[in-house]
Order: C-alpha cells, then structure tokens, then sequence
C-alpha cells in the first residue's frame, strides 16, 4: 500500500489545540483534574468545562493529551482531536458498531461514551491490530476477503479480538453473538463465517 | 450535542447535591447509552451533566444473602452494575429470566455499557419523542403524534393513555415479576418502592416514564424470587424481534411462578408484558388464567388469550396483540421447561 | 485487435487477497471522513424541516457572534457577473448572457451589507477592490427570503466553525422562519390527488402518467386472460429505501495559493466530482484534484460533488482553510439519494405446459421530490419480456416531498424482479405445478442469429444450465412442495427462487478509461488510473493484472489509484469499472512491456519479437537466453518503460475484441426461508446463487461481491423502508435503529457458484447479484404459507396480516 496521505500521525492533535480558548482554560482544566475531594464533601466532584477540559486518555498504550468539551463523545475525541482512524462516525447513535473500541478490554460503543469517562482507562483501537505485526483476526479478514468498502471492518475486528480475548475457545456461534453490535452494509457476513471458522481453528 | 458542564462525583452521598428538583437542566449518566442519543438529537439539553461511574461499592456490586430462615437468598444488584455482568452471572443462575433478558439487550457493545439502572430509567424511543423538530406531549406539545401515525411499535394497550409510547425495559418486567423493590436515595435518605411502583405512563413535558424524583438516584434493586422453601422457582422472558441481532422487541412477556415439591402444577403466578403499553404491565387476567393449573400448551395459550383482553391496538399495530398471546404462551412453557414446540 | 488476455492465466481467476486488506481492516486506511488537515475547519449545513416550505426571514446576526464561527454560505449555484459601477456602498452588475441560449441581460444593483459576500476569482474582495468589467460572484444572504423548499433536509446554507461542536452551535444560532407550505409524502395521496402540485419539475401535477406500452394486441391479452388454464391477480410492492452508505457523503477541501483546489471526496466518480467543482468554481479541470484513496460504500449515491461538497468548498475558498463536510447519518439517509419504490397491480395467465400466455401490470413509483428516471421500470414483465407473447405495462411516476432518488445497485431491476417474479410464482400456484417449470419455459430464447459466445446467442441456455445448477445446490427438487404444503408445525419451511439478468458491459462514452504502467529501471513496476475503489477490491484488480502480464507477484505492483490526477477514467457505475479498468490495464501493461523491450532488446543482442515474459523472468526464445526481471529491467539505464492503456465499450464493441471484455449476465438465486407463522418472523437459512460473471479476474473478491448482492437482497426482502410520517412529513426512522439492516446472526448460508467463461472476456459484477434475492425470498415464503406476502420488507406485521387474510395452516 503506498498512497497513503502524507498525514502525519500524531499523539497529540494540532487541532485539539486550536479548538482550546487558551492557555487560561487549559489551566483550568488541570486545575479541576486535581481538584481534590473536600473532607467535608467526600466523593464531591468539581465542575468540568462546559469550556475545553484537559483530556487525558492512553490510546493503545500511549499516553496523549487534549483538550475537549465535556459533550465531546470518545469517538470524536480521538478522531477529530487525535487523529486516530481505526474508530468510523457511521450511526453516531449505538448502533452500528463502526466505531468500537475496547475500555479496559470490554467493547463500547466510542460514539456513545463521552471522552471524559474514558480518563484512566486503558482506550484500544483496531490500530492496535495491524501496524509492523498484523493480528489473526484482521489476517483473516484479509485471507477471506471478509470486507469490501471496509468502514465497518475496523469495528468488527475490534469486537472479534475482544470475543476471542474473552474466551480463546470460543465456538463460532458464540463469537458469531459476539459480533450482533456491529452492522456491515457492503454484505460481508458470509466471508465473516469463514474468518470465524479459520481463526476458531487456530483457538484464537 | 449542547455543551455542559460535568461532575463525576464518588459518592452517592456526593451526588444528590448536584441534583436539581426540576427535571430538564440536570441529567444522570450511567452508561450513556440513552441519554447521549437523546443530547445528540437536542431531545434533552442538559446544562449539567451528573456522572455515576465514578461511584463504587455497593452501587456496583451484586449480591446474594441468605439470612436463617429465609428462602431463597435475597439478591440485590446495585443500580451502577453493567447489563453484561447481569447476562453472564452465574449468582443469577435460578433467574433465566433475568439472565436472558439482559443477555438479549442490543449487542456486546450495549451491554458493556449500560447498566441495570440504565435500563429502568431509561426513556423511550418513540420517533416522535427523539425527533427534535416534533413537538409532541412529552414535550410541551398538544398531541401525540403515534396515535394517527406510524404507530407499529408503539402500544397496544392505549386506553386512558394520551401518549402511546412503550416503556423499552426489558429488565423492569422481570424483576416486577419477581417482586423485587428498588432502593432510591434522595435528598430526605433512602426509600424503598417495588419496581412496579416505578412506573407510571407520561403524558407531558415534567414527567419521565418512570415515578423518582429528579433529585433520586435509583441505587440497587433486590428480589428473592419468590415461593415456600423448597418449591422450583420458574421463570422465563420471551421477546418476538424482528432481528435476530440487536434489534428491539416488539412484544415482551415474562412469566414466573413456582412448582411446589414434584408438583406440575403452577403456583403464585405472575406474568408481567413489556412493550406493549406506556408502562410494564402486569396482567392478572394470565397470571389468573395460568394460577394452579399443569402448564401445557394450551393452558398456556389460554394465559395468553388472557393477556390481550382489553388491549386497544392502534392503527398499524393490531399484529402485536397475536405477537403478544404468544409471547406469554411462548414464556409460560419455556419457564416450565417444556420443549419449544416453535424450534426446529 | 487488440493481444487479449494470455491463453494461461497464472494469477488471473485465482483465489488473490486485497492488497490494501490490512491498511484496511486494522483502521490505517485513511478514508476522506478519516482527513485532518493542518487549520481544518468543520462544516455543518442548514436544512429545511418542513416537507414543503417558504423562507419567511433569515437572521444571521447571532451566528455569526458564537464561539468559534469561521464562515457561512449560502447553496446556491452563483452565477458570474460583471461590475458596471462599484461606488461608496453600492455595486451594480450586470449578468453574462449565453448567447446560444438566447439569455438576456440581467443588471442588478446591491447595497453591499457584511451579509453580502463578493467573490473574484475565487478570493473574497472589498467592493473598493473592484474595477468595471471585473467578474465576480456576490452573494446576497437575504436572498434566500423567498426560496421554496421541497423536503425535509432540503439544503439551505452551510456554516464552517473551528470545530464541529461549535458547527452545530453556529447552525443552531441561526434565526431563519418559513411559511409552511402543503405537502405529500405518501404516494396513495398522490394518486387521489394528481393535479396537486407541490414539487418542482415541469409536470403540473405530482404525477407523470404512465404510457401504455404493449406487445402485441389488446385483443390477444383478453384473449390470453380468458382462454388460458389459470390466471393470478395480485398487487405486489416493494418501499422507498435508502443506500446507507457507511462513509456518509461529503468531502475535505483546500484550496492552495494558486488558486487550486484539491478535495478528499467519498465518491465514485474521481473525475466528475473534479469537473462538477471546477465547473462550479469556474477555473480548469487541471486545477482541481479529486483524491478517493478509500471509499466507504456508494452504491451509486456518489457520483457527484452535491450541494454538502460544493458548500465545503465554497467555505473553504472565503475562509482560507481547509474544510470537512461530511454528513450526519440522518441527512445520509433523507437528503443523499434514495431508491424509488414500485407499486404494481399485475394480471397474469398461463397453461398447465408452464407457458405464460399474458401478462399486464399496472405500477407506480415514487423517487421523492425529483429523479423519476431511476425508477425505470421498463423492462417490466422481467427477463420474460421476450418469452410472453403479449403483455401490457404502464407505469407512473408520482413525485412528492421527499429526498430525490439515485441510482442505486441495479436501478429499477430489483424492482422488476419482484413485481414479476411474485406473479410467476402466484401463477405457478394457480396452476398446481412446480414454478421451475414455469421459469424454463418462458425463458428469453437463444437469438441464432447472434454471436455463440454472446448473451444473446446462448442465454436461452446459460439460464437452463443456472437452473441446473442452483436446483441442485439447493436441493430443490427434495425441497420444494406445493405452496403451503410443507411438513407440519409452527416454523414452516419454504423454498423459492428467481432470476436476473444485467449489462455489466465496459464504460461507454466517448473518453476511454485509462491506466499507465510504468516500469522502472529498478524492476519496480506502478500502475497508475483515476478510477476509484469502492470496496469492489478495483486495486487488486489493477495489480493482478498488470502482475499477470510483467511475470510478477500481485505485491509487486505499486498501485495508484482514486485520484483525479490519473487520467481519464468514468464513474463506478453500472458495473462498468472492472470490465473498462481491467482491460485497460491489460493494455497498459502490454504497452509498457513492448516499450521495455523495444528499448532493452538492442542493449542485449536481441530482437523485441523474441522477447517473451515468463513468471519473473524475460526470456530470449531465439537465443535460449534468460534475465532475471530485476536484471533485464536494469538494461534501461537513466530511462524507463511506460505503457498507456485505454478501453471503452466502444473499443469492446471493435471486432476481436469480444475475449477481452463484454457484458450482459444471467443469475439464478434460490432462497431456503423458515417462517414462524405465529410470529411471522421470517429467517433465511440458505441462498444459493449462480451467477455468469465471464473471465473471473479475482475468485476471492467476485464470490465476495456476489455474497455481498445477497446479503443486500436480503435486506431488501426482510429489513429495509424509508417510513415517511404523513402529519408532519418527516421520516421517522433516519437512523440505523428503525432502519433496520440485518446483522451476522441474521444471516442464512450462502452458496456462490460462479460461472467462470473466459472467452467473453471480463463483465461487471458489482449488480446483477443482489437484484433476485428480494424476489427469491418472497417466493419462498409464499412456498412456506401458501399465501402471497406482497409487500417488501416481509416484516411479521405484514407476514401475520397475509396469514390472516389467507388462512395458511
């Protein structure tokens, strides 16, 4: 593959900057992560936003930051502040699955999380599975052909990975129930069968 | 999606403060799954947003005691407990009503995401209702929109209703069926409601579809399951979709009741129908219909033809009142453990 | 007469894997939705929420103060005007009349308000700026009071703010009021009310009557519907549905310092999206670039810039910055095409032989508030057109206040297919016998006159081998039973099935499509062409082509496509592409490699004519001599070898070249369907699909395309419709909750047996598959409970309302 775009793929975004209001908002976004909870008020929780809030987040392994309004979903957070494009904007309402991601190695609709729930938490995309070392799951897509236009495929392989995770010796008909979150358009469930079968062989 | 500002508070103790005592300004988030729909469509526009996932313990937790004497053990399931953990417990294992229920809410994704307390206070999904530019009853309008129009999955039972919507829980019917009450913290302390207190049909802007106050958060719910010691507790839910993967039914009905020692035949009956009305439903008329009597198939189907008495279908929905008899056929007997008779 | 494709084919028709799989399926691939530019600014656009409305009053004031406003314009196209007079606060214009049209002058006389933009030469400029005979465009924001909208989405302006939060803010800020208009969603109300007129287009009404068309005459109908051992009546229909393409529309722009654009577009046509632009943008073709790397589905919705990428541009232009539109899945679905429904009451006759003896059918259709060509049901009755002696069709159009239609996979054949195919089998039932009989013997006979290898030379028996086929992998003849009369129980079992056929021919038009090899002195080889790829795998094809003639590996071959820059190539439409790109760079490649030769042959002693490529190597026949194709390519020195290949339907057509390309497939799918007649759930649990599909170039892709039509059929049959409210006009499910599309699990098993005929050369296949599934599934739930299920999607609603009406047991 070689016409890539020439984009550079940064951890931290050009752009969640530019979309701040300043070096006084930031700062009080730090300000109110480290806000600790008062004695008086055990468990009290200080304001965030509604300007932009420092955001935190480790996206397959790195830690990276910017800073987002609180409705800013995780979904938009990573691909329109942090240039992550392993998560697809199809449904943006829970459910397609074009956008799954894995938190804390549970699949989630990343559309329909906000970014600031997502502070902490160990955020895995379909990136995670390719790159130097493809991963069994997307190589048996690519081995059975199992996407066409491949918006949604990113999704599906995120959520069979995490299936596979969960239970290495799960039959295809539990990671077939294990993909019922994910739609694909193009109609490539039958080629989907047979990367199931092909990576239940191998136990995952 | 119109901005807020947003608390993540670690305490329930911590959170009620930041609730308002009027709905609309104010909006709880547990796994999002409904309410971010709802911002994104500017059906709801909250100016603060209150997170519960930062609130542990008991909150998250399920539980099963068995205090002397007491039989079976008393379950409770925190409010903030993810619908997945619900589906895969094995503490819930006499509860396949429960169980399955959970296990069939949308896909992994969903049930990942959204918790127990999320599904009983969630609010519907009539296309009227999240569609911003229609000004229906629930907000603010004159009228609602489902009674002339596209009304196939709205509610079959509509008399006394202004607004014909369908609670979408699926968890509330079970855990009504199983008498189970829920635990609420508001400002004056905790009460507890049975579940089925917690529910009322809506019929404009300043009320939900369920009966706590906007200053309450539900915290856990807890039910034993009813029966004498020693009797087999039954149950089962039965959802007719149209799809086979993350699809909303289009008629619920859970049924629950008890054999005593060897017998057949069922006691303390209860069936409890879900998307088909305003609210869960509970229907003495099946529950009645089915009380001491063997569960056969046409025992079963008799509960059935009894829980459709009264129903009032609309304009494009009478199909869920045949879905409906056999949702409570299809339940009674699976609750029973007879083979499905509609498989293969 | 062009070399054609080698007599051994290596690679060719073998089992190859995407090239781009990985990039792909691990998120790497950047798609136009996936492009952050440097700056980039986000777009949002203003839509009507009335199915038919005026605009009373436009008030800007407040969007243009909230946070993070960069820009707004109005969507229009906006015509060149020359200044008469720039003076204080006034500028007079005078319009550009085109003489041809016989237009006349136009003057106009603007009091330049900050709602008034002026534009020269794509900059925005002051009205001091301006000097007499200087062409601009202005825009005048207030001229939008006045403007008709004719659906729920109809586009009004757009607005670019730094980001989509703050888009969606500045959209919200706008103050804007319309005078409600009256309005027709519902294609019933249309029909009782023809005369209303609330669309645009020239018909006076909603409605453009059908024409009768009639083979033979209506005497010999009468005669057929009165003489003949059975008739079926039935009135069958399938709903307006939506393309749900996963990538929404829309597009990245940026225009450079030379007043170049380039954009990043979700489309199927690179080359017409860089002609819309620059026609709309008025400079040369050459100063736009369409970049169409990936694409996430179009379905024949994308051909175009549309009004979302023309906004996108035009704010780009005025802010100076990059700009995305892409669209949210609710204006995906009302306002970027959708597939017209068809509606037809049909009267069909026969004899116990299995002969159709007549056939009328009276339909109508609606695309929304404009595109009634795509409801092309002229083929009406389907396939059988030739078989039946006489028939009688009419079709009308109805317009109303909805998005417009597009082409969508296969235009109006899906249609065709069911109104047709549903009265076959009701004939078949009428009749007491087995519909297969039914289907060979009104079959299109073989034309003897024509060419033996063409459709029409042989289809008469392609479709009786299909049969062939397809009964047995689906185990027709121990499957089938009398409609209705399947093994007792609740779930009933059915079979059923249908045919198609389609063009699938290479691009028409005068333009060729093009591809360049280029082979480099260090052995490496890229292959370059326009053409876009819209999950149909077009860039393996591209490598294993050209892999195939220079003796490589497909993972040799540096493929460049989707990007405008290219040459000439057409839009993905029609399943012209493989069948246009495929030969072209067959051509490319055999070019480039006769130039290697040419230029290395001399510097080796040897004679180009001896010169033959075998699997990585170049072999000398003459002189028993071999190199390495790294080693023969090295010979070229500073130089390298470039070959340009072009092909077309018209090149297709010349003589000798039928093997390279051609067109026109048969299909014969067979559905397997459990209905549980107490629910009137429907399940699919196996479709068998032949299909003809010519000189396979890739067994992997092509079964995947052929599995993919299925399953789209499938949704058709079971899941999809646009539901229109008629109160307040709006489609209540624009989502992907109500609109339903089958999962996995909702998935039966599907048997793809292809065809492979080499010596027709390559034919598209991105169609025909998923035109008869919809049909197949119908007929075999009439197998399963004797009674018609007429209208599409087969929702339990509608399956227990024919159980009720029918009675089946």
């Amino acid at each position: 593959m070689n016409d890539s775009q020439g984009e550079p793929r940064g951890g931290i975004s050009r752009r969640g900057f530019l979309a701040g209001t300043g070096a006084a908002t930031a700062v009080a976004g730090v300000t109110s992560e480290l806000a600790p909870a008062t004695a008086a008020q055990p468990g009290a929780a200080p304001a965030h936003g509604p300007g932009p809030v420092l955001l935190q987040l480790t996206v397959n392994g790195q830690k990276v930051n910017t800073n987002v309004e609180p409705r800013v979903t995780l979904l938009d957070a990573l691909r329109n502040y942090l240039d992550v494009t392993g998560c697809k904007r199809v449904c943006d309402r829970g459910t397609c699955g074009a956008c799954t991601v894995t938190v804390n190695g549970r699949t989630v609709y990343s559309c329909t999380m906000l970014a600031l729930e997502a502070r902490g938490m160990d955020i895995r995309t379909a990136e995670n599975l390719g790159g130097a070392k493809l991963d069994a799951v997307p190589a048996a897509f690519v081995d059975n052909d199992a996407q066409q236009c491949g918006f949604c495929t990113p999704g599906f392989v995120v959520s069979l990975r995490a299936a596979l995770d969960k239970n290495p010796n799960a039959t295809p008909e539990q990671v077939e129930a294990a993909l019922a979150g994910n739609i694909c358009r193009c109609g490539t469930y039958e080629q989907m069968r047979h990367a199931i079968v092909q990576l239940c062989k191998k136990g995952g | 999606m119109k901005n807020f500002t947003y608390h993540q508070p670690t305490t329930i103790a911590a959170t009620l403060p930041l609730l308002d005592a009027e709905w609309g300004k104010t909006e709880l988030l547990a796994g999002g799954t409904d309410l971010l729909d709802r911002q994104k469509d500017y059906v709801s526009q909250p100016e603060k947003v209150v997170s519960l996932t930062g609130i542990g313990g008991g909150f998250r937790e399920m539980s099963s005691v068995s205090p002397p004497g007491v039989f079976p053990p008393i379950i409770t399931i925190g409010a903030g407990v993810r619908l997945v953990d619900i589906a895969e417990s094995k503490l819930l294992a006499q509860y396949p009503a429960l169980v399955q229920a959970a296990g069939q809410i949308a896909g992994p994704q969903i049930r990942n995401m959204g918790t127990l307390g999320g599904s009983l206070c969630q609010r519907n999904r009539c296309w009227y209702f999240r569609d911003e530019h229609v000004n229906c009853l629930l907000k603010g309008g004159r009228k609602c929109f489902a009674q002339e129009g596209e009304n196939q999955f709205h509610a079959i039972f509509t008399q006394g209703h202004p607004c014909v919507i369908v609670h979408p829980s699926t968890l509330a019917p079970v855990l009504i069926a199983f008498g189970a009450s829920a635990e609420i913290a508001g400002p004056k302390g905790t009460r507890t409601t049975p579940v089925e207190k917690l529910y009322h049909a809506p019929v404009k802007e300043t009320q939900r579809e369920h009966t706590l106050a906007p200053n309450e958060v539900l915290v856990s719910v807890k039910f034993s399951g009813g029966g004498p010691q020693f009797a087999k507790f039954c149950n089962a839910s039965y959802e007719v979709k149209q799809k086979e993967t993350s699809d909303w039914p289009l008629v619920q009905a859970v049924v629950a009741f008890h054999f005593e020692k060897d017998s057949k035949i069922a006691k303390g009956v209860r069936v409890v129908l879900g998307h088909v009305a305003p609210t869960p439903l509970v229907s003495e008329a099946a529950a009645k219909s089915l009380e001491g009597k063997e569960v056969t198939e046409a025992n079963a189907g008799l509960a059935g033809e009894a829980a459709v008495e009264g129903a009032r279908p609309l304009s494009q929905n009478r199909y869920k009142v045949q879905l409906l008899k056999v949702a409570v056929k299809r339940a009674a007997l699976l609750a029973a453990g007879v083979k499905p008779y509609w498989e293969g | 007469m062009a070399e054609g494709w080698p007599k051994k084919r290596r690679i060719l028709g073998t089992k190859v894997k995407r090239i781009d799989g990985p990039a792909k399926s691990t998120g790497f691939a950047k798609y136009s939705y996936d492009i952050n530019r440097k700056g980039m600014l986000q777009g949002a656009v203003l839509r009507s929420p009335y199915p038919h409305a005026k605009i009373k009053s436009l008030d800007t004031t407040a969007a243009r103060k909230t946070p993070g406003f960069k820009g707004l314009v109005i969507i229009a196209p906006m015509p060149l005007w020359l200044v008469v007079k720039a003076e204080g606060d006034t500028l007079e214009i005078k319009s550009i009349p085109n003489k041809k049209k016989k237009e006349k002058e136009i003057r106009r006389t603007v009091k330049v308000t900050p709602t008034v933009t002026i534009l020269r030469a794509n900059k925005i400029v002051k009205l001091a700026d301006l000097k007499v005979d200087d062409q601009v465009q202005v825009e005048v924001e207030q001229d939008v009071v006045g403007r008709e909208l004719f659906f729920v989405g109809d586009e009004i302006l757009a607005v670019a703010a730094d980001t989509e939060e703050h888009a969606k803010d500045v959209l919200r800020a706008i103050k804007i009021e319309y005078q409600e208009l009256a309005f027709v969603v519902s294609i019933e109300e249309v029909l009782k009310n023809p005369d209303k007129k609330t669309t645009p287009g020239p018909q006076p009404g909603n409605i453009t009557p059908g024409k009768e068309f009639f083979k033979g005459q209506a005497a010999d109908l009468e005669a057929a519907f009165k003489n003949s051992d059975a008739t079926a009546e039935g009135t069958y229909g399938v709903p307006v549905i939506s393309h749900q393409c996963l990538e929404t529309h829309g597009l990245v722009a940026e225009w450079d310092a030379e007043g170049g654009l380039t954009v990043w577009a979700s489309t199927q046509a690179t080359i017409n999206v860089m002609n819309g632009l620059a026609g709309r943008f008025n400079i040369p073709p050459t100063k736009v670039r369409c970049i169409t790397h990936y694409m996430g589905g179009g379905f024949g919705s994308k051909f175009a810039p549309y009004p979302e990428g023309f906004a996108a541009a035009d704010l780009a232009r005025r802010a100076g910055a990059a700009v995305k539109i892409m669209l949210d899945r609710e204006e995906e679905i009302t306002t970027a095409g959708n597939r017209p429904s068809a509606i037809g009451s049909v009267k069909i006759a026969g004899n116990k032989d299995g002969s159709i003896t007549g056939f009328s059918i009276d339909c109508h259709g609606t695309p929304g508030f404009t595109g009634g060509a795509t409801v092309n049901l002229g083929l009406l009755p389907y396939i059988y057109a030739d078989g039946i002696p006489t028939f009688k069709r009419i079709h009308t159009v109805a317009y109303t206040n909805a998005g417009g239609a597009r082409a969508m996979r296969a235009p109006g054949h899906p249609q065709n297919c069911v109104l047709t195919e549903f009265a076959v089998d009701d004939l078949a039932g009428k009749l007491g016998i087995d519909p297969l009989i039914v289907r060979r013997k009104n079959l299109p006979p073989n034309n003897p006159k024509a060419d033996k290898i063409s459709w029409a030379g042989r289809r008469n028996t392609v479709y009786n081998e299909q049969l062939d086929l397809a009964t047995k992998l689906a185990g027709w003849k121990e499957k089938w039973h009398p409609p209705g009369k399947g093994k007792a129980g609740t779930v009933k079992h059915g079979i059923g099935m249908a045919i198609h056929t389609w063009g699938g021919f290479a691009a028409g038009g005068a333009t060729p499509n093009e591809c360049h090899v280029i082979i480099n002195k260090d052995g490496s080889v890229t292959a370059e062409s326009s053409t876009q790829d819209l999950g149909t795998a077009q860039r393996t094809v591209t490598a294993i082509v050209t892999a195939e003639i220079l003796g490589l590996q497909v993972s040799d071959v540096v493929v460049k496509i989707g990007e405008s820059q290219y040459g000439y190539s057409t839009g993905s439409g029609g399943s012209t592409t493989c069948p246009a790109q495929a030969p072209a760079t067959l051509l490319a490649a055999q070019n480039a490699r006769n130039e290697l030769f040419k230029k290395v042959a001399p510097k080796l002693n040897a004679d180009p004519k001896d010169l033959v490529i075998e699997p990585g190597k170049v072999v000398d026949t003459k002189n028993k001599k071999e190199w390495a194709w790294k080693e023969f390519c090295a010979r070229l020195g500073m130089d390298e070898a470039k070959g340009k290949g072009e092909w077309s339907l018209a090149i297709s057509n010349e003589p000798g070249n039928e093997n390279i390309s051609s067109g026109q497939v048969g299909g014969v799918q067979i559905a397997e369907v459990l209905v549980d007649s107490e629910t009137g759930v429907v399940r699919a649990k196996h479709i068998v699909a032949v299909q003809d599909c010519g000189l396979v170039v890739n067994k992997l892709a092509c079964e995947s395309q052929v599995a993919g039509g299925v399953i789209m059929g499938l949704n058709y049959a079971l899941f999809e419709e646009n539901i229109l409210d008629k109160v307040t006009g709006r489609q209540v499910n624009p989502d992907m909750e109500f609109y339903k599309l089958g999962g996995l699990g909702d998935m039966p098993k599907i048997t793809v047996h292809m065809m492979d005929m080499p010596e027709r050369g390559v034919i598209g296949i991105g169609e025909p598959p998923t035109i008869s599934t919809a049909a197949a599934i119908g007929n075999a739930v009439f197998n399963a409970l004797g009674v018609r299920v007429p209208f599409l999607p087969l929702t339990p609603k509608r399956v227990l309302d024919a159980i009720a009406k029918g009675g089946a047991k």
